[in-house]
């Protein structure tokens, strides 16, 4: 597995600082992971940092992991020298989605995790979409989604990845050819579906990318069409051969 | 389609809170609380979530204009004051920035094991609760609009500003309603002004929540105030539906003898606007 391309596109080009998207990779242990931290959040780039950095790390996603992703989320503030805003802000919550994924060599498989809108799609070397996770059509990004929170009372829904069939997917990596997987966050991924059920498909343009400047056009056109939501952007391309 | 515009730091909305603050705003509620004191603590309580929703680590962001107007008596007034009275709309960071002053409450967290814990807050108050003098509505509407036009002006690619209204009472300085069409024909490239109605009866009639017709209401003048509000938005129609209330094509933004859960509810949903970013 390698990482062939990644590239990220601010919501507010006034603001380039301000992104919200974060992306690990622990290239060498097969895994990569990407989270949108939603806007609404006291702080949650540091949320989706984490989210992102721990996962490759250790992709054993249970109530402990969650629970030790707060506690090292909360250890970054002291609670009691924040002004009341920040104080109730914090209470709030930040949230951020979690899509992860593990190359199981061996196995000619991936592992494919997923927690919110963020999605993944395995496309072959001829530009055809095979699979897509965990969001299956376009329309499916218009509802609110679950998404990991630092506020523990908001993540009711979440029991672990393993015992959860909806937010895994494995996906084999065969016959023998390229394989590639594109990693979007949502407003990326409601494009690309919408694009593909309209029979007219981005899979090659994205698979042809090379660079940041390329990227920014195209998220750019696509805005400028009103074809694609303003919001953060973080694509990321892995690619599979011998 | 109109009230789609993606609310930023660089293209914010504006919500004006419009409070009648005359006599009979001292009447209680069944909680026991006047009128008047309970539409305050509300109205601090959606300023307080406003500034939460708005803020980040790194602080404030203006997403948001917010003003409040008070009529009660001889005059249409500020109802915020201190740093704030010299304007009536201000970023919600100024807002943030300037309180009247800072109560401590308690309030239930979750301790993360299953329980509960009780933790001291800070309260921000900007808003005195106000009873006296006749009901001056014609003007206050007048008022708001001159607000809103200015508001309008210059923030032409806006999600629109919305007005919401609280009142008991019956005009006493003529009919509101051509001034209300007038201030709901005042828009944003993104469509109308909205406002919305919270018609705090004094009346033992049931409560009415967004109806679509005004047939069903008990007087002319919730009748008038019906008239005055604006139809809900599709999405604010989706926020009332996930909430349980009996929405639909048509329900306008006008809630009738609300008890205190739904006068929260009403200022959630009329301060939810569109997405942020």
């Amino acid at each position: 597995m390698h990482i062939s391309f990644q590239g990220q596109v601010p919501k507010d080009l006034a603001y380039p600082d301000d992104i919200e998207d974060a992306f690990a990779r622990a290239p060498d242990a097969g895994r990569v992971a990407i989270s949108d931290g939603a806007s609404e959040s006291y702080d949650s780039r540091s949320w989706a940092r984490l989210l992102v950095e721990r996962f490759v790390a250790d992709t054993h996603v249970d109530l402990g992991w969650l629970k030790g992703a707060i506690a090292a989320y909360k250890e970054q503030s002291d609670f009691t020298e924040l002004s009341w805003s920040h104080q109730e802000a914090f209470d709030r919550g930040s949230f951020a989605s979690l899509l992860g994924i593990e190359h199981v060599p061996e196995a000619r498989r991936l592992e494919v995790h997923c927690v919110g809108d963020s999605v993944a799609m395995l496309i072959d070397g001829r530009g055809h979409l095979h699979r897509k996770f965990s969001y299956l059509r376009s329309a499916s990004f218009r509802q609110r989604p679950n998404l990991l929170s630092t506020n523990p009372a908001r993540n009711a829904f979440f029991t672990g990845w393993r015992s959860l069939e909806s937010q895994i997917a494995l996906w084999p990596l065969f016959p023998e050819e390229p394989w590639f997987v594109l990693c979007m966050t949502d407003a990326m991924g409601e494009w690309a579906l919408r694009q593909h059920e309209r029979r007219q498909p981005v899979w090659n343009k994205l698979l042809a990318l090379e660079d940041q400047t390329a990227l920014n056009a195209l998220v750019a056109e696509a805005r400028d069409n009103r074809a694609m939501r303003v919001d953060d952007v973080t694509l990321v391309r892995l690619a599979f051969h011998d | 389609m109109p009230y789609e515009a993606e609310i930023s730091r660089s293209s914010p909305t504006a919500f004006l809170f419009l409070v009648d603050q005359s006599t009979s705003m001292q009447a209680t509620m069944s909680n026991g609380i006047s009128k008047a004191q309970q539409v305050a603590d509300v109205v601090n309580r959606t300023l307080y979530t406003l500034i939460t929703r708005c803020t980040k680590a790194e602080g404030t962001r203006d997403y948001f204009d917010v003003g409040v107007l008070g009529y009660g008596g001889a005059e249409i007034r500020n109802g915020l004051q201190g740093a704030l009275a010299g304007a009536v709309f201000h970023p919600i960071s100024a807002v943030e920035a300037s309180p009247l002053r800072i109560d401590e409450r308690t309030k239930k967290m979750d301790d993360g094991a299953g329980g509960l814990i009780e933790q001291a807050v800070k309260f921000p108050i900007w808003f005195d609760p106000r009873a006296s003098g006749v009901t001056p509505m014609c003007q206050a509407v007048a008022r708001a609009a001159d607000e809103l036009a200015d508001w309008c002006d210059a923030h032409p690619g806006s999600y629109p500003p919305t007005v919401l209204h609280v009142t008991d009472g019956e005009s006493t300085d003529g009919n509101p309603e051509r001034r209300a069409a007038l201030l709901c024909q005042l828009e944003t490239e993104d469509g109308p002004a909205l406002m919305l109605t919270l018609h705090l009866s004094t009346a033992g009639n049931d409560p009415v929540r967004f109806p679509a017709s005004e047939s069903g209401l008990p007087d002319e003048f919730a009748k008038m105030l019906f008239r005055m509000s604006s139809p809900l938005p599709d999405h604010l129609l989706a926020i009332a539906q996930e909430q349980g209330l009996p929405v639909g094509t048509g329900s306008k933004g006008f809630i009738f003898n609300a008890d205190v859960v739904e006068i929260v509810q009403f200022f959630d949903i009329g301060t939810r606007a569109s997405e942020l970013r």
